[in-house]
């Protein structure tokens, strides 16, 4: 090393700072670094804070909903029928005036005038041009139809809506011997009776030998339910998660249950109130399997497969007119309902009033099963082991509908006819769609595996019914 | 004054105080490094900020029983020079630009009477090639391989790089000097 070596090693590795501070470097230099520097450990401690916060309230919810909580009962306040045991045979008295006459509104404003004239026929057409039949113009129920907007009647020599017999009971169990000539012969599909031991601890009921067993209940077909009702059938549970950083694909198992729910109470209060239906529990239990990819370091894209199991508890009342003579029990309202419109399902179109009124009332347990796809987008930020992630999406599926318990009071002009303790339906399958946003945490254990939680507001299209779920999962990375 | 070694801890931790204590114990040294490899003030301070940030975010594999942390982060503001100056201006560096010239060594008491600060700005007239390869090998205290090697040059071009560099800071003093005494060394 020559001599210009040593001198510049021995001047340029003096490293004491110049009175000048030319070998100072400016305040703006520390400034910029700084901001890429570690922060403290100290926020760490508060970000573990709040997933720890999110898992623990997931995992309570579970718990309660799954295993803590019994079904609530809730009894309807207005009493449609009475159960009181006098009320159990009393005889039957019908005014003749009242039979035979239907009142039909579009409108809800017609009501004061379809009870000041109850013996008139409203027919209210597009062009809100109003006619009003008088009573001796008979139209039997069945015969109502609708084309479009316009309703029409058609005239039928039906005349005998007048013959109800007085004592429906003894009729009715006679004819138990000889069901050819009994009035339930015709019963609606799916409507038939039996005799049942199972209630004779009930001395009222057991001197009653007919026990309706309904197969097909008019409140449970599947598509007034769809139409009128906002039963939580849907279970979906959206893929959410999608591979960690620098990982492309993603696979995981998850289990899902419901936090929360809209609280269902439907009434309708039509012309001629006709059903009340208060939801008093849904239990959920789901299962998932998600396929996510990334799509880069923010965005990715997910499917998979969702089964769930959804249990629903409802207290009811439902009225329905008795067709003694054509032997039909006629929905007031729902069988005029836009079946194909669900925005329309409180739709009051047509009422029927005359004749006999069957009420049913009871407390249900119903089942779904779900299969659903989901299409989720989602939104990812990382934050070392940490990531949060904000989802949407859609998933489209089918519902296997079906009755699992309940009892069913069944009721005619207020005096107890029939129970049925064990109703079962098998709703069939139907197609389901919905959509839904949330927030979810995922924590990230190795360079494979990572465990996470979501939240979701899911909302069933077409209806109004709408779910805050939770999830909790593994998820690998392959 | 505070042990390094604990101070080095807090970094890790992301004591900002502790953090603000290391850069001001050692940003001078840092700072010289920066501004021999870079070609101004400007391309310094960028260098020194890279270095930095690597220094500060590579602390917890600094081992204390290999070398100090004056050698150590010393190191690191190297190649973040050689990183910056390779992502910015390598191209054509290590080309003659000094043709060999016949300058006679001066007494090193004629250069005593170059303080460090113009001795750097001499440094840093060089091409960016034979900076490197001048700082390295005279300053730093590489050997021609480890130069060869870090900066992927045949070690022959080291040796070369070096002798052009040793003519050219020569040339550049003698220059210096006469500028600054009006020729009375000529």
């Amino acid at each position: 090393m020559g001599s210009i070596d040593n001198f510049f090693k021995r001047r340029l590795t003096d490293y004491r700072e110049a009175e000048d501070g030319w070998n100072i470097p400016a305040e703006k230099t520390w400034e910029n670094v700084s901001t890429h520097l570690p922060t403290p450990k100290k926020k760490y401690r508060w970000i573990w804070i709040f997933p720890v916060i999110f898992l623990g309230a997931v995992l309570i919810f579970y718990a309660y909903n799954n295993y803590l909580s019994t079904p609530a009962t809730i009894a309807i306040d207005a009493p449609l029928v009475s159960r009181t045991k006098s009320e159990i045979n009393p005889p039957v008295v019908v005014s003749p005036k009242d039979q035979n006459v239907v009142g039909m509104t579009e409108n809800r404003d017609n009501k004061a005038a379809s009870k000041s004239n109850p013996n008139l026929i409203h027919i209210k057409n597009g062009d809100s041009q109003e006619k009003h039949i008088s009573k001796n113009v008979m139209v039997p129920f069945h015969s109502i139809t609708q084309a479009g907007t316009q309703y029409e009647t058609l005239e039928s020599k039906q005349s005998n809506h007048n013959t109800i017999p007085k004592n429906d009971n003894d009729q009715w169990i006679n004819t138990s011997s000889n069901n050819d000539r009994s009035p339930m012969a015709n019963l609606p599909q799916g409507l038939s009776y039996t005799q049942k031991s199972s209630v004779s601890n009930n001395s009222d009921i057991a001197s009653s030998p007919l026990i309706f067993r309904l197969n097909k209940i008019p409140i449970l077909d599947i598509s007034g339910l769809e139409s009128r009702l906002e039963i939580p059938k849907i279970s979906t549970s959206p893929i959410f998660d999608i591979p960690i950083l620098y990982s492309k694909w993603e696979l995981g198992i998850s289990l899902s249950t419901y936090l929360g729910s809209k609280p269902y109470t439907i009434f309708d209060s039509g012309d001629i109130p006709d059903l009340e239906s208060i939801f008093t529990k849904s239990t959920y239990q789901g299962l998932n399997l998600h396929f996510n990819k990334k799509l880069n370091n923010r965005w990715s894209i997910s499917t998979g497969m969702n089964f769930s199991h959804q249990k629903l508890y409802l207290n009811f009342t439902q009225k329905h007119v008795w067709d003694a003579t054509n032997n039909v029990a006629i929905s007031r309202s729902s069988n005029f309902v836009l079946k194909d419109n669900l925005n329309l399902f409180f739709f009051d179109g047509i009422e029927v009033s005359n004749g006999q009124e069957l009420c049913l009332q009871g407390e249900l347990g119903a089942e779904v099963f779900s299969l659903r796809i989901p299409v989720i987008g989602s939104y990812h930020i990382y934050q070392g082991k940490h990531e949060y992630l904000l989802s949407f999406g859609v998933s489209l599926g089918v519902d296997r509908f079906s009755l699992a318990e309940g009892e069913f009071m069944i009721y005619r002009e207020q005096q107890l006819i029939g129970i049925d303790l064990n109703p079962t339906i098998d709703g069939g399958i139907i197609p389901q769609a919905s959509a839904y946003g949330g927030i979810g945490y995922r924590y990230h254990l190795n360079d494979k595996w990572k465990i996470g939680a979501s939240i979701y507001y899911d909302k069933r299209l077409g209806l109004e019914s709408y779910y805050y779920r939770s999830e909790i999962g593994v998820f690998i990375k392959i | 004054m505070a042990d390094i070694n604990n101070i080095i801890k807090s970094c890790i931790i992301g004591d900002r105080n502790a953090q603000r204590t290391l850069y001001e114990m050692h940003r001078t040294r840092w700072y010289m490094v920066s501004m021999r490899y870079g070609k101004n003030i400007s391309q310094a301070e960028d260098i020194l900020q890279e270095g930095l940030i690597r220094i500060y975010t590579s602390l917890h594999q600094y081992n204390v029983e290999k070398s100090a942390f004056s050698t150590w982060s010393t190191r690191l503001i190297v190649n973040a020079a050689l990183r910056y100056l390779k992502k910015h201006s390598w191209q054509n560096t290590f080309v003659e630009v000094y043709e060999a010239s016949d300058i006679a060594d001066h007494h090193e008491t004629i250069y005593d009477k170059l303080a460090a600060k113009e001795l750097t700005k001499l440094v840093q007239k060089l091409p960016m090639g034979y900076r490197i390869v001048f700082n390295m090998y005279c300053i730093e205290g590489y050997s021609h391989k480890e130069i060869a090697k870090n900066l992927n040059i045949a070690e022959g071009t080291s040796k070369s790089q070096l002798s052009k560099a040793r003519r050219g800071i020569k040339k550049l003093i003698e220059l210096q000097l006469i500028k600054s005494s009006n020729g009375k060394y000529r």
